[in-house]
C-alpha cells in the first residue's frame, strides 16, 4: 500500500438522493480530471430514498407502488449491484474516489480493500463484521452493507450503505429480491438475510460510527486524512447532472 | 415470435430476457441484475450485437468483441451457453 493524501467530506444533514448520485458521478469526473483530491464523502439521503444498480429493471427490483404511494424518491447508480433501501434516520452512505493503482488495480481486490474499511469501524465497534466477496459486509451471516464501484479513465468510484437502524420494514416493502436469490441464500425474506447495528449492539452514537469509518479508510488505505467542504466547482458540476438523476430516460432505462 | 425469460443464479443474479423471431433470429434481448461490469457499456454493446444473431457462430462472435470486459458475479461462458441453446432449441423445433 502506498501513502496517499485523503480529503473527507461528511454531508450528515443529507441531500436528496439525485443530488447525492449527482456528487458522486461529479467527484469521479473531477478526480479523472486532476481537478480535485482523492477524496471519501459520508453522507445520508434526504428525504429516505432507494438506488438501483446499473443493469437491474427497475420495474424487477423494487416495489414502485409503494415508493410512489410512500413518496420514497429512486434512481439508478452508475454503478452494478442491487436495489438499497437508504433510510435517512437509519444509513449512512460513504462514497470514495481514488486511482486505479497498486492493490486497487484488480477490482475483487479493490472491494476488499476499501470494504475492509468499513470492518474496521464496525470491529472496533465490538462487532465481529466480514467482508465476503464481491461487495457485501455480513454479521452473523446476514448483510450490514453493500458496496458497488465504477471505474472511469484510470479511477475509481466505489460507494456503499451502512445499515445502523435502518427501518427493515419499510426496506422490505421497497425493494424486490429473486426468488433465486433469497433460495440461494437460505432466506425466505429479504428480511431475513439484512441486519442493523441496532440488532447487534443496541443504539448507535452516529458521530463515533463516522469517526470509526473515517479512522477505517485512514488506516486502511494508509491516507493522512483532511476535512473540507463541497467546492463552488463540484457542486456546479454535480448540478448539471441531477436532470439525469430525475429523468425516466435513465431511471427506467432498463 | 417467442418470448423467453430466463433466471440465472451465478454470485449474482442475472435475468435473460430474449424475443427470437420466426426463423429464430434474436429480435431482443436483455441481460439484467445486480451483477458488475466493467466498463458498463460493454453489456448494452454485447445486446445490441446480439440482437442482430441468428446463428451459435454470431453469438460466439459477440462474446468474444467483450472478452477484455471484467464481469463480476457472472458465469459470462454459462451465459453464452445458456443463449446458444435457446437459438438451437427454437431452430430444431
Amino acid at each position: 500500500m502506498w501513502f496517499l493524501k485523503l480529503r473527507v467530506i461528511l454531508d450528515l444533514e443529507g441531500r436528496d438522493v439525485y443530488w447525492q448520485m449527482a456528487i458522486d458521478e461529479a467527484l469521479l469526473t473531477l478526480r479523472s480530471r486532476g481537478e480535485i483530491d482523492n477524496t471519501l464523502r459520508i453522507y445520508r439521503f434526504k428525504p429516505s430514498a432507494v438506488t438501483i444498480g446499473y443493469f437491474q429493471k427497475i420495474r424487477e427490483a423494487v416495489n414502485l407502488e409503494f415508493l410512489d404511494e410512500s413518496g420514497i424518491q429512486y434512481t439508478r447508480r452508475i454503478t452494478g449491484g442491487g436495489s438499497v433501501y437508504h433510510d435517512t434516520s437509519g444509513e449512512l452512505t460513504y462514497s470514495i474516489v481514488l486511482p486505479i493503482r497498486g492493490v486497487l488495480t484488480d477490482v475483487l481486490e479493490s472491494y476488499r480493500v476499501i470494504c475492509n474499511s468499513l470492518v474496521y469501524a464496525l470491529r472496533k465497534l465490538g462487532v465481529s463484521a466480514d467482508f465476503i466477496p464481491i461487495n457485501d459486509i455480513v454479521v452473523h451471516g446476514k448483510k450490514i452493507s453493500g458496496s458497488a464501484q465504477t471505474r472511469r479513465a484510470g479511477f475509481l468510484l466505489q460507494h456503499g450503505t451502512l445499515m445502523y437502524a435502518t427501518d427493515l420494514n419499510i426496506l422490505e416493502k421497497a425493494l424486490i429480491a429473486p426468488r433465486e436469490k433469497l433460495e440461494s441464500k437460505g432466506v425466505k425474506s429479504i428480511r431475513d438475510r439484512v441486519i442493523t447495528l441496532r440488532d447487534i449492539i443496541g443504539e448507535v452514537d452516529v458521530n463515533v460510527l463516522v469517526e470509526y469509518l473515517v479512522e477505517g479508510f485512514s488506516n486502511t488505505l494508509s491516507a493522512e486524512i483532511y476535512y473540507d467542504e463541497l467546492s463552488e466547482r463540484e457542486l456546479r458540476v454535480a448540478s448539471e447532472l441531477v436532470s439525469k438523476y430525475k429523468s425516466f430516460e435513465w431511471v427506467f432505462k432498463r | 415470435m417467442k418470448s423467453t425469460s430466463l433466471v440465472l443464479r451465478y454470485v449474482k443474479t442475472v435475468k435473460l430476457d430474449i424475443i427470437l423471431g420466426d426463423k429464430c433470429e434474436i429480435l431482443d434481448l436483455t441481460i439484467s441484475g445486480d451483477f458488475f461490469a466493467y466498463p458498463e457499456e460493454s453489456i448494452g454493446e454485447l445486446e445490441s450485437k446480439l440482437r442482430k444473431c441468428s446463428s451459435r457462430v454470431c453469438i460466439e462472435e459477440a462474446f468474444k468483441e467483450i472478452s477484455s470486459t471484467i464481469v463480476l458475479g457472472v458465469d459470462i461462458e454459462d451465459l453464452k451457453s445458456k443463449i446458444i441453446s435457446l437459438l438451437e432449441t427454437c431452430t430444431s423445433s
